[in-house]
């Protein structure tokens, strides 16, 4: 027989029956149903097995506080684990697992834990795995490794895709029970923009669950109605599945809406899930509340679960959790459950009601001042053992017990900014404090309001008091007419009778006597009673256990709960996949990329690319023939050396620098001098951080009286220009600059080697003289190549050849490689990627950011002369400091290795003379084989380098066990006298 | 695109290496490239500002606040920042739109190219909002026709105008991000357009 627990009613589509697997079993379900509600139709109450004692465990719960039902959800790549039950929406194919169990959930080997309870009590792993030390590692850890967790993950890259999105409102209200459905009918009425969020896929919330009438029509037909309403105005947004996971900062709120989890698989292209960041002027926290257990010995049996979910499973999914049902309270919630269930034909064989006068709501047994002390059955529940209020046993026969020990708020949302909650004794329990999250307000039973009346009126006043602060008038909705009977409740935390073990945490199995052990041994304060025992640290966050452990505390210290404290909820409310944190930026998409003018070109030519911060570059071109990089980088460094290779710059920071004080801020900006930079000159720049250090080196290129083009360091580009404009805005607001990027605007190649004029002077139109004597070294000019298109030319070389930098409007850097590629075929011009620039400028000895890495000064870098005294500039004073200008400190030198061997880049140097450990002398910053040399060579930062030219040092890369042996050498190693670059 | 430039030795090609302007249809959206913008930076100097200012007026009818896209007949002008200012025309007539602009402007102003700089994209279709709240954090109900906004989009850099409200929007990226940027957008595309799809 299928759904044999079915009932009659519900919220279910019973014209359509799904079929799902559980552990390879199949069953039915109804559109409308969860695989939890599903399962238990079909009298499946043994669903997961316990974290720590492997117990068998079934639903408590019919909300995302569960912490028991807990499943490995789909298959293959898509398999999910630890995902509730009792919110997973049923769906037709679906299939769930069973998990933390081995071979089988009915038989699980690791159940051998339970046996041993004993000796695994709260810190038993601190007190068992002290000694041997060296155990620890590669013996105990590994074996509970293996033992813990829950669930497993498939090993398979998640195939799923994810989105982000930002929302805004004037009111965000967060769960669409009765008093969130007030408060958003207030608000949308008024015209106010309202987001309506809620993590059900059926909004109304206990409004669903209960059977109470609101304005004369059931509560779930009210809230239908009011549902349509909202759908049907312009100015609400109503979001179905859609967990409210934090509180932020600024009056945002995260938020997980599931486009697809209801989905065997989301259709083409449909993200599964959606990460929403909700600007909300004001929310209103509409959160409801989570029923708490009484602790009792073996309360954990499948079949015992809260009262109010045995009730929602009855009325809004017209499910029996069992044929026999018992009913253990210390409230009138609790005997409404009773009412229900008689009222649907279930045997309700008994309520059993700790508070000595209990009246009943209906027609059943009742137990008043009696107590549950006991439970049986293995894998399911067969009955409970109480202890009447005259002292004698009874024995009731049952297969599902509800309990209810009380509601708590949800309070959650209200501390996660450190808000702390407050005590109110009418509930016993915590309510929200009055340091909420800016803009928040709590209504409905989040607030302690527990009848539905009070619920939706205070929904109402919520949304009023919301709007008015943000100045719009509300009119407050007419307060429907709904149930406002007492919560008449007398705390019974745990029931104090039996040795046996008494569950609070389900999730992470911690029982009342380790509460108790935890405050024995001294840890007391709420945080190490939580950590000690693990007491609601697990994917529930204790949302049905919290409140009993501090209970339990506060009755060891003498303390009342409040002064015992509360621990800290913090985001994400329900656990949230990491794919739906990550969104869109996954793979290679983590980043934006950046494309050079040059990348189409680059790319037909088979080139290599390398990222360059978000830049992708061309880092070689490889030929045929060529089966090593080294081959390549060797033929194009040597080509610039002979002929002319081309290299697209574009990367490289630029910075339009104008107005009337342009070279007065240059000459503060930079070390050197540039105040009488000529037009139509370039001019190396250093610039320094505040606190004396190298902060980037460039050029910067007059190109009329007031208008300079400043270049940076590709990696750069972006921090220069913004210390560039902090340093116009907030140091020299007095100064006539002004400052933009147009790093993008131009496409800008480097042509250099000994035939790079006349590869120029090819496309350069004839009215402009590129020829030494008319555009010497470190010239530069607005020019037209091609036939009249504006072009920039720099005189400038980083190789240490002849050399130009050529820029054109960016749309045209694609036509102006192809241009110089054709033009240059007489010279055997050759393309040249970052590999061969790195080469060429450590042959040059030039710095780049190996050597401007944030460590060192001008002197270090051999630039310390160029640090101008005869104005003021940033970091100059600095720059003074004892400790950057030692005569022993560190020195930008070169060498050469003496061994035939690469010299590594990072290697540490020490005196030929010295063991090659300890502190050092200094570090290779940049290596590259020279090609035009034929040995290996390298930059470095060496004490005293400028004193030991030709002085061997050892080489030492301990992280590989090499040592070598190089000559200090100057670090220029072509052409010192610049004699290239001048031709 | 046409070719604007001047010479038939070099072609211009757009910001994804192609010929012709990068299109894409999804649901009821399009996304288009626009390379036939051209664009200029005016910042004014310490002198006169406020003449700068008015003399950019003139061109779009009226004064253009902080955050307000002003579209004339032949230019349309955003302020970026503090007497600071995009001017954009038609790339195929006003190529030297930057010239231009610094001759009439003289010692008043800092005028830059930036016809390359940028890339131009046009956002279009009905309920175009649906698309872009999945890219910028900007409170789009509150960009009224001819607002525009500097805003992140899935890390870069962009100026977000409205044209029309929830019906057409130009997004503007540094150029060397467009196909990052195409990506973003016609992915969030994507996403809108079955989203609205009932399942």
């Amino acid at each position: 027989m299928t759904q044999q627990n079915r009932l009659s009613g519900g919220q279910i589509d019973r014209s359509r029956t799904l079929d799902f697997t559980f552990d390879g079993k199949s069953y039915q379900g109804h559109p409308g149903d969860t695989l939890a509600s599903a399962l238990l139709a079909n009298a499946v109450r043994l669903m997961g097995r316990s974290f720590k004692y492997h117990r068998p465990r079934g639903v408590i719960s019919a909300g995302s506080e569960e912490p028991n039902a807990l499943v490995e959800l789909r298959t293959g790549a898509r398999q999910e684990p630890n995902t509730r039950a009792t919110v997973a929406e049923l769906y037709d194919g679906l299939s769930a697992q069973s998990q933390n169990r081995w071979p089988s959930l009915a038989f699980d080997a690791l159940g051998v834990n339970d046996l041993f309870s004993n000796f695994l009590t709260a810190g038993f792993y601190y007190k068992t795995f002290m000694w041997p030390r060296a155990f620890w590692e590669k013996v105990y850890e590994p074996i509970i490794r293996h033992a813990a967790g829950l669930g497993s993950l498939s090993m398979q890259a998640d195939p799923d895709t994810y989105d982000k999105g930002f929302l805004h409102c004037d009111l965000l209200v967060i769960g669409a029970g009765p008093a969130g459905l007030a408060a958003a009918l207030t608000a949308a009425r008024s015209g106010a923009r309202v987001i309506l969020a809620d993590e059900d896929f059926t909004l109304g919330g206990r409004l669903n669950a209960e059977v109470e009438e609101i304005d004369g029509q059931s509560g779930a037909d009210w809230a239908a109605q009011a549902i349509a309403e909202l759908q049907s105005l312009a100015n609400v947004r109503l979001m179905r599945r859609t967990t409210v996971l934090g509180a932020f900062d600024h009056r945002v709120y995260g938020a997980l809406e599931r486009n697809a989890d209801h989905f065997a698989a989301p259709a083409s292209d449909l993200p599964r899930q959606t990460l929403w960041r909700i600007y909300a002027r004001q929310s209103v926290l509409c959160a409801g509340a989570t029923e708490r257990q009484i602790a009792f010995q073996n309360n954990d049996r499948p079949g015992v679960m809260m009262a109010g979910a045995l009730r929602a499973y009855a009325n809004r999914w017209a499910v029996a959790a069992g044929q026999r049902v018992a009913v253990f309270t210390n409230n009138d919630n609790g005997h409404r459950t009773a009412r229900d269930l008689v009222a649907l034909g279930v045997d309700v064989v008994g309520v059993v009601d700790s508070r000595p006068s209990a009246p009943a709501l209906g027609d059943y047994p009742l137990f008043t001042g009696a107590q549950v002390i006991n439970t049986t059955g293995k894998l399911g529940l067969t009955g409970v053992t109480l202890r009447r209020a005259d002292g004698g046993t009874e024995h009731l026969r049952c297969s599902a017990l509800g309990v209810s020990g009380g509601w708590n708020p949800d309070v959650s949302l209200t501390c996660h900014q450190r808000g702390r909650p407050v005590w109110d004794d009418h509930i016993a329990s915590f309510v929200p404090g009055g340091s909420l999250p800016q803009g928040m307000h709590v209504a409905g039973a989040a607030a302690g309001k527990f009848s539905t009346a009070a619920a939706l009126q205070s929904g109402i006043d919520s949304a009023v008091a919301a709007l008015a602060t943000l100045g719009l008038s509300a009119r407050p909705l007419p307060c429907p007419k709904a149930e406002d009977g007492a919560y008449d409740l007398v705390p019974l935390w745990y029931v104090a009778e039996g040795k046996g073990r008494k569950w609070l945490d389900l999730q992470n199995d911690v029982t009342v006597k380790d509460v108790k052990l935890a405050h024995q041994e001294g840890f007391r304060s709420v945080e190490h009673l939580k950590r000690y025992t693990t007491l609601g640290m697990a994917t529930d966050q204790g949302k049905t256990s919290n409140l009993g452990g501090l209970a339990v505390m506060a009755e060891m210290t003498g303390q009342s709960i409040p002064e015992t404290g509360t621990t800290i909820f913090r985001p994400p409310y329900t656990p949230v996949a990491m794919g739906a944190l990550a969104g869109r930026s996954a793979g290679t998409d983590f980043k934006p990329t950046r494309r050079t003018p040059s990348h189409a070109w680059a790319e037909e030519q088979g080139a290599v690319f390398v990222e360059a911060g978000l830049w992708l570059r061309a880092q070689y071109f490889p030929r045929t023939g060529e089966s090593h990089w080294r081959q390549t980088v060797d033929r194009e460094t040597l080509a610039v050396r002979s002929s002319v290779g081309v290299c697209d710059v574009t990367t490289l920071g630029k910075v339009d620098v104008q107005g009337k004080d342009a070279a007065a801020f240059l000459n503060l900006i930079y070390a050197n001098g540039f105040s009488k930079l000529p037009v139509g000159k370039c001019r190396y720049g250093l610039m320094l951080r505040e606190d004396g250090i190298a902060k980037d080196d460039g050029t910067a290129a007059r190109l009329a009286e007031d208008h300079f083009v400043v270049t940076t360091t590709t990696a750069n580009a972006g921090p220069v220009y913004r210390h560039m404009e902090f340093v116009r805005q907030c140091l020299c607001p007095e100064m006539d600059v002004q400052l933009i990027s147009t790093t993008d605007a131009w496409a800008q190649y480097a042509v250099a080697g000994p035939n790079a004029r006349k590869l120029l002077q090819k496309l350069v139109d004839p009215e402009h003289d590129i020829s030494n004597a008319a555009f010497p070294f470190m010239g530069c000019g607005e020019i037209s190549i091609c036939g009249g298109l504006r072009a920039r030319l720099f005189r400038i070389s980083f190789s240490g050849e002849l050399a130009y930098e050529i820029a054109v409007p960016t749309r045209y850097g694609d036509a102006l490689m192809r241009e110089l590629m054709a033009q240059g075929a007489e010279f055997d011009v050759t393309p040249y990627g970052t590999e061969a620039l790195g080469v060429l400028r450590i042959e040059k000895g030039h710095a780049t950011a190996n050597e401007l890495n944030g460590q060192t000064s001008a002197d270090h870098l051999g630039m310390g002369r160029m640090v101008s005294t005869k104005k003021d500039s940033i970091g100059a004073v600095l720059s003074r400091r004892d400790g950057l200008n030692a005569p022993d400190g560190l020195r930008l030198v070169g060498f050469e290795a003496l061994d035939g061997n690469d010299l590594p880049a990072g290697s540490h140097l020490y005196a030929k003379t010295a063991p090659p450990t300890g502190a050092s002398e200094g570090w290779l910053s940049s290596a590259a084989y020279s090609p035009h040399l034929g040995k290996s060579i390298a930059l470095g930062f060496l004490s005293r380098g400028q004193d030991r030219l030709g002085e061997t040092v050892t080489v030492a890369n301990p992280l590989q066990g090499q040592s070598f042996t190089a000559r200090v050498v100057s670090p220029h190693f072509i052409d010192p006298e610049g004699e290239r670059l001048r031709a | 695109m046409p070719d604007p430039s001047p010479t038939p030795r070099l072609s211009a090609r757009t910001a994804f290496g192609a010929t012709t302007a990068r299109l894409d249809s999804l649901g009821p959206w399009t996304l288009t490239e626009r390379p036939d913008r051209a664009l200029a930076s005016v910042a004014a100097r310490a002198a006169d500002p406020q003449q700068v200012a008015d003399r950019l007026a003139s061109r779009v009818g009226g004064a253009i606040a902080l955050g307000q896209l002003a579209q004339g007949d032949d230019h349309d002008i955003f302020g970026t920042a503090q007497n600071q200012w995009f001017v954009m025309a038609d790339h195929t007539q006003q190529e030297d739109l930057a010239r231009q602009l610094k001759t009439e402007l003289g010692d008043m102003a800092s005028v830059t190219e930036q016809n390359d700089g940028w890339v131009v994209f046009n956002l279009s279709g009905p309920g175009v909002c649906r698309v872009l709240e999945r890219l910028v954090m900007a409170d789009l109900a509150q960009m009224p026709d001819g607002s525009a906004q500097r805003l992140l989009l899935e890390h870069m850099n962009v100026v977000l105008l409205c044209r029309k409200h929830d019906q057409s929007y130009d997004i503007l990226v540094a150029r060397s991000f467009a196909l990052s940027l195409h990506h973003a957008v016609t992915t969030a595309m994507r996403s809108a357009a079955v989203l609205a799809t009932p399942s």
